[in-house]
């Protein structure tokens, strides 16, 4: 049914939106945490930034993480000679680039059933003999699941159409780092490209709804088991 | 012997209390609501930190801003039923009894063991449910289930019934009041225990609380026609199954209400 590109272009899409879901969350719980609970200076800052990704043209954030991670960039340099890890022009790295621009949406989504949480749950926890990190497992985390289950499902829908960052940072490398949207730009590049280009939208399509109706059951169950 | 002596400031509302109650005993304290029970119940749980002063039971010094010592809520071992049950929703009845005993330090001197709660409290049937399955009744058992294995005091905050009639209907308010001090003074007896009220005052911003009766409550409850409202009770060790006990059985009556 779908050529060998299509496929590989599927997977790579899967793949990828994946890998970036899994570089942000435990990322992301931090920052929403440190947002939604913890007063510091700085703080108005830290959240500018931190939406940063929304506003900025994807192009520059592709930019900036050539400028970081490139095999010359600090970063880039100092893990591609100790580790010999290359971000830049990999399939790794367009999944960095797909967690950075979906970052914000998986911080707001936790920040938001941060704040949403009854706190006082966490002080009858501490009256029951708990510690600050047995409290975070055993009564916050659980009780946020739906806002880091929402914001994981969105950021992995949002990572599958990522185009302008991926392409500064990852270029467009068969089987590499051309993910769907980048095969249809390709697509669209080639004379006769017409009919693979309709193909690729269409997959696209049908994944994205496949995608919406997963979350919305996930959430229909979580909340079932917590009662809301 | 409880002893609190302390000053908290919360916005321009300060709360001034020095008081000190028996210890095993019952303790009624009451007050308009705002007036700063809750404030004082979180006070001597730990979940807040007064400006100055010295909460005590015992030898136990729980605070002492003088000596810059204040011991962490969740080594103080103190039960608190909560006004709004603060039960865990992602946890079952069980998982809800079970997670104070399961963070017990090794080996320390429990004054009830969990098959006791379940069966005082008649739990049993209900120990698979979920918290939002439950009525607000049986919320509040549950809650005072999980409070009581915590050893020290249990200290219970009134009910949202009597906050509401507190504030529309002093009169009305004043009846619930008598007729639950008179169900606790009664109780108490039966015990053989002394029932001690604890009485706030309050001109607004500022609450004080140093009046204490110990024995009978009849001049206290002459006082309550003006002051009105809401009785809290902090329950004392050993008396902790035995009021449960008459809690459950009088579950719908007047008793039950100071902890709804």
């Amino acid at each position: 049914m779908l050529s060998p590109a299509e496929t590989e272009a599927l997977t790579l899409s899967l793949s990828v939106a994946a890998r970036s879901v899994l570089f942000n969350l435990p990322i992301a719980i931090l920052v929403a945490w440190l947002l939604a609970r913890a007063r510091f200076a700085g703080r108005t800052v830290f959240d500018a930034f931190v939406h940063l990704p929304l506003v900025l043209p994807p192009v520059v954030v592709g930019y900036l993480l050539l400028v970081l991670f490139g095999i010359r960039g600090p970063i880039g340099g100092w893990l591609y000679q100790n580790f010999g890890i290359q971000l830049a022009f990999t399939s790794t790295g367009a999944a960095l680039a797909t967690a950075v621009m979906s970052f914000p949406l998986v911080v707001r989504s936790i920040r938001i059933s941060l704040e949403a949480m009854d706190r006082g749950l966490e002080d009858a926890a501490k009256t029951l003999g708990a510690g600050a990190v047995d409290r975070f497992f055993s009564i916050t985390l659980p009780l946020i699941t739906p806002g880091i289950l929402a914001g994981a499902v969105t950021a992995f829908a949002a990572g599958l159409g990522e185009f302008g960052a991926v392409i500064t940072f990852a270029a467009n490398i068969p089987g590499e780092t051309r993910t769907l949207p980048l095969a249809l730009y390709t697509a669209l590049q080639t004379p006769d490209g017409d009919a693979l280009a309709a193909r690729l939208a269409l997959i696209s399509f049908a994944l994205g709804l496949a995608g919406l109706l997963v979350a919305e059951v996930l959430s229909r169950r979580i909340r079932r088991t917590l009662g809301r | 012997m409880l002893r609190v002596q302390l000053r908290k400031r919360r916005g321009d509302f300060s709360l001034e209390v020095d008081f000190h109650a028996p210890v095993p005993g019952v303790t009624a304290l009451f007050g308009r609501s705002g007036c700063g029970k809750s404030t004082l119940i979180s006070l001597i749980a730990g979940l807040l930190s007064p400006d100055e002063g010295r909460v005590q039971i015992g030898e136990d010094v729980l605070v002492d801003s003088e000596r810059q010592y204040e011991l962490d809520a969740r080594h103080r071992r103190i039960g608190v039923v909560f006004q709004d049950a603060r039960l865990f929703p992602h946890f079952s009845v069980l998982g809800n009894l079970q997670y104070g005993a399961r963070r017990l330090p090794r080996g320390a001197p429990t004054p009830i063991g969990f098959d006791d709660v379940v069966s005082m409290l008649g739990l049993g049937a209900m120990l698979r449910r979920r918290p939002q399955e439950l009525s607000g009744g049986e919320k509040q058992r549950v809650a005072l289930g999980r409070a009581l294995p915590e050893g020290r005091p249990a200290l219970c905050e009134p009910g949202a019934a009597a906050n509401g009639a507190g504030d529309t209907n002093i009169d009305g308010a004043s009846a619930d009041l008598t007729a639950a001090l008179t169900s606790l003074r009664s109780e108490s007896q039966t015990l053989g225990a002394s029932l001690s009220t604890v009485q706030i005052r309050q001109d607004f911003t500022k609450a004080t609380i140093n009046t204490l009766q110990t024995g009978s409550s009849d001049l206290t409850l002459a006082d309550s026609n003006e002051e009105g409202a809401n009785l809290l009770a902090l329950q004392t060790r050993q008396q902790l199954s035995t009021t449960a006990l008459s809690l459950a059985a009088q579950a719908d009556q007047n008793v039950l209400r100071l902890f709804q």
